[in-house]
């Protein structure tokens, strides 16, 4: 339950909060507040003296709520996920998830929408709050939303379970999926995981998955990671698109020999000659961005992010839909990314680890190359491919 | 009768029924126009006044003004009021337009304007001039939440209110509400209480600024009147404090759980808790006293599980109360001026 305690408002938290919001909460959008109250203030009034102003009126739930919901203390986010393959029914997860419920609603303060979908897929949505200390009082606590979903029909005859790839959502899931199983001892959880495998065979997955999308044709990769296989840290930056430093001198061979992790940005990466050179230099691909276009129907571009959360161990393999990009009525694709809807979501995401779990085998049984497509970096691999980066950076 | 009657006896019906019991005081005359000091109205051919020489001058309306003390800027608060009846039909963008803009120069000049000053504000030093613009819905059919719309998209521009004061607009919904509060409280001093008992208007301690004294004053401001809830404390001949609370819950049709365990936190936080509490539920929906029973669950469930919590929380008790329905006017007043 999210209990209105964790947002009580004194006149210093408004102050607060609308000094540190002067973005998301302008001048013009605190007068409009002011009006739908009854109140017209000076136009000429200062940030400092409207929040002053403001922090002294009695405010209820639901004022507060407005103004959260602006500064996006109520919103929610999608982030990564991971999935792995479950032995079990449907509906042995389905009563598993009541039981969760029940045992985390009050004791964890979460709350739980459980929908069973028309295509006998399971949707699980969960509401719970988290706290930040190092926020101003009153956004400290935010509104967080998971969402698990469990299609039928994985490759183990059970079913495929996805949930968000951080703390909480991992937790319940797990919850979740150990009450269904009952006995741990007949524990069926298959994961995505490369653990024991070399840089080569890696690098290989991650080549296979891209051309392994059914219905899909790669197009063009645009971000790609690499590490060193002694490189034991946890890939912190997965999560973050940004923050990465430029390291000049890659080629040199007494650098290279600290550098433990590199980004390649740019069109085309797979075929630069960088990709060659790394690959050569014992570095091995540990996630990648890339885009992919619908054979049929609209032929649509899909944008998917992919790596290993612990890239050395080869283990939690984490996925995103980052966005899709339509066709216009010229058939020219759109320059902006754009959310999919709920059943492209299901749909792109279920052919992703399809690929994966295939690519996974292929990579294990090292059968990999026959019938597999050319291995990329190839200079004649296609148009879209044939791009340099733009940069380097590690 | 004509407007000006009209509006005279509008002005102290609202005075007498709703303004007075909220503490507030009428100052000088009624339906006086008052010096335009700053050439607002230059332009304007409307609201001219002659003089006993013969000589016509610009001037501001002002139907009515009020006093009280701000609990928070030690200084007293003055309102300048318009005070308008319309009909559904006549409730439009324009007709609140007009007089909003309008009040906005008048307490540009109110508060510099000695005209104004002799007429109303007499041997103090502190004092600050808003406005209030009244505006009653003579047929009843005009919905609240339309209003709140309106006066929400009036264009910023239009309304130059000076820098550190303030235009207040009372609508039909905020009418209906305050003239229940103020119609209960009557009705239960008249039933339950002795000779001498009187009541206080609860304000919050603020964080940022303490300067005052007393967290239950005589007067409750203006930002009370128009939030989400007025409390009165029921105080008894000789006594200091409040022996008991009427807390006045605006609901805005059925209200939800958490808006209900909010309250229970913000009386918890300022220890009002202390007291038995008369919940008055006005104008609910729905089934509001469940969702009412439900957050009392769940607060003491959630959040303290505390014997002594049930025990103060049960001496919460909720009741709903009608919106009182009433005539203030029933013709259109304030329509010819703005």
């Amino acid at each position: 339950m999210r209990h209105p305690s964790r947002y009580f408002a004194d006149d210093k938290d408004i102050y607060d909060l609308l000094m540190s919001q002067k973005r998301k909460l302008n001048d013009e959008t605190l007068r409009r507040f002011l009006r739908e109250r009854g109140i017209i203030v000076s136009p000429n009034a200062e940030r400092s003296e409207l929040a002053q102003y403001m922090s002294r009126l009695p405010m209820g739930w639901r004022d507060l709520q407005t103004m959260l919901e602006r500064v996006g203390s109520v919103t929610h986010r999608t982030g990564r996920t991971t999935s792995e393959a479950v032995g079990v029914s449907v509906e042995q997860i389905e009563t598993a998830a009541h039981a969760v419920r029940d045992e985390r609603t009050e004791r964890r303060g979460e709350e739980y929408r459980i929908v069973k979908k028309s295509d006998g897929s399971l949707e699980i949505n969960i509401n719970y709050s988290i706290l930040d200390t190092t926020k101003s009082r009153l956004r400290q606590r935010s509104e967080q939303h998971a969402t698990i979903s469990v299609d039928p029909g994985a490759s183990t005859g059970g079913v495929r379970i996805r949930y968000p790839e951080e703390e909480r959502g991992r937790e319940i899931a797990d919850a979740i999926i150990l009450r269904a199983l009952g006995d741990p001892k007949g524990l069926v959880r298959e994961t995505i995981a490369l653990d024991g495998c070399n840089a080569a065979q890696r690098t290989r997955f991650f080549e296979i998955l891209m051309n392994g999308i059914d219905g899909f044709s790669l197009r063009t990769v645009t971000q790609t990671r690499f590490r060193r296989l002694d490189d034991k840290t946890a890939d912190s930056e997965l999560d973050g698109d940004t923050d990465t430093l430029t390291l000049p001198g890659i080629e040199d061979e007494e650098t290279d020999a600290r550098i433990l992790r590199v980004q390649l940005d740019g069109a085309g990466v797979f075929a630069s000659s960088e990709f060659q050179q790394l690959k050569r230099s014992g570095f091995y691909v540990s996630s990648v961005v890339w885009r992919a276009r619908m054979d049929a129907g609209d032929g649509l571009d899909a944008e998917f992010d992919a790596g290993f959360v612990v890239a050395d161990s080869g283990s939690a393999f984490t996925y995103r839909l980052r966005g899709v990009f339509r066709r216009n009525e010229h058939g020219e694709h759109a320059r902006t990314r754009e959310s999919p809807t709920s059943s492209e979501r299901g749909k792109l995401l279920r052919a992703l680890e399809d690929a994966a779990v295939s690519a996974q085998d292929k990579v294990r049984e090292g059968a990999d190359l026959q019938g597999a497509p050319q291995p990329l970096g190839d200079p004649d691999d296609s148009e879209a491919m044939t791009n340099q980066p733009n940069e380097i950076q590690s | 009768m004509g407007e000006t009657a009209n509006i005279a006896e509008m002005a102290k019906r609202v005075s007498d029924d709703i303004f007075e019991i909220f503490g507030w005081e009428r100052r000088g005359p009624l339906d006086e126009n008052f010096e335009c000091c700053k050439d607002h109205r230059a332009k304007a051919t409307d609201d001219e006044t002659t003089t006993t020489a013969g000589k016509k001058i610009k001037t501001h309306p002002s139907d009515i003004v009020f006093r009280y003390d701000d609990p928070y800027t030690n200084a007293a608060s003055y309102l300048t009021t318009d005070l308008k009846s319309y009909g559904e039909e006549s409730i439009t963008k324009t007709t609140l337009g007009k007089p909003l803009k309008s009040m906005c120069q008048a307490i540009d000049c109110a508060n510099v304007s000695e005209d104004f000053q002799q007429r109303y504000i007499s041997g103090e030093d502190r004092w600050h001039v808003h406005g209030l613009l009244f505006v009653y819905n003579h047929d009843g059919f005009f919905r609240p939440e339309e209003f709140t719309k309106l006066v929400a998209n009036a264009t910023p521009a239009n309304l130059r209110a000076p820098r550190d004061r303030r235009v207040f607009v009372l609508g039909p919904g905020d009418i209906a509400h305050l003239h229940s509060v103020a119609r209960d409280l009557m009705v239960y001093r008249g039933n339950h209480l002795n000779r001498g008992a009187t009541y206080r208007w609860f304000t919050p301690d603020l964080i940022i600024r303490k300067s005052r004294t007393t967290s239950f004053g005589k007067a409750a401001p203006i930002e009370t009147l128009l939030g989400p809830w007025q409390i009165a404390g029921i105080v008894h001949a000789d006594q200091p404090q409040p022996s008991r609370l009427r807390l006045y819950y605006r609901c805005r049709g059925t209200p939800n759980v958490e808006e209900f365990e909010y309250l229970i936190e913000f009386l918890f936080r300022h220890r009002l808790l202390d007291y038995p509490i008369d919940l008055c539920l006005v104008g609910s929906e729905g089934p509001t006293l469940e969702r009412f029973q439900a957050a009392v669950n769940n607060v003491i469930e959630t959040l303290y599980g505390l014997d002594e919590f049930r025990a103060r929380l049960s001496k919460i008790e909720p009741q709903v109360l009608s919106e009182f329905q009433t005539r203030f006017s029933s013709a259109n007043i304030g329509m010819e001026r703005a």
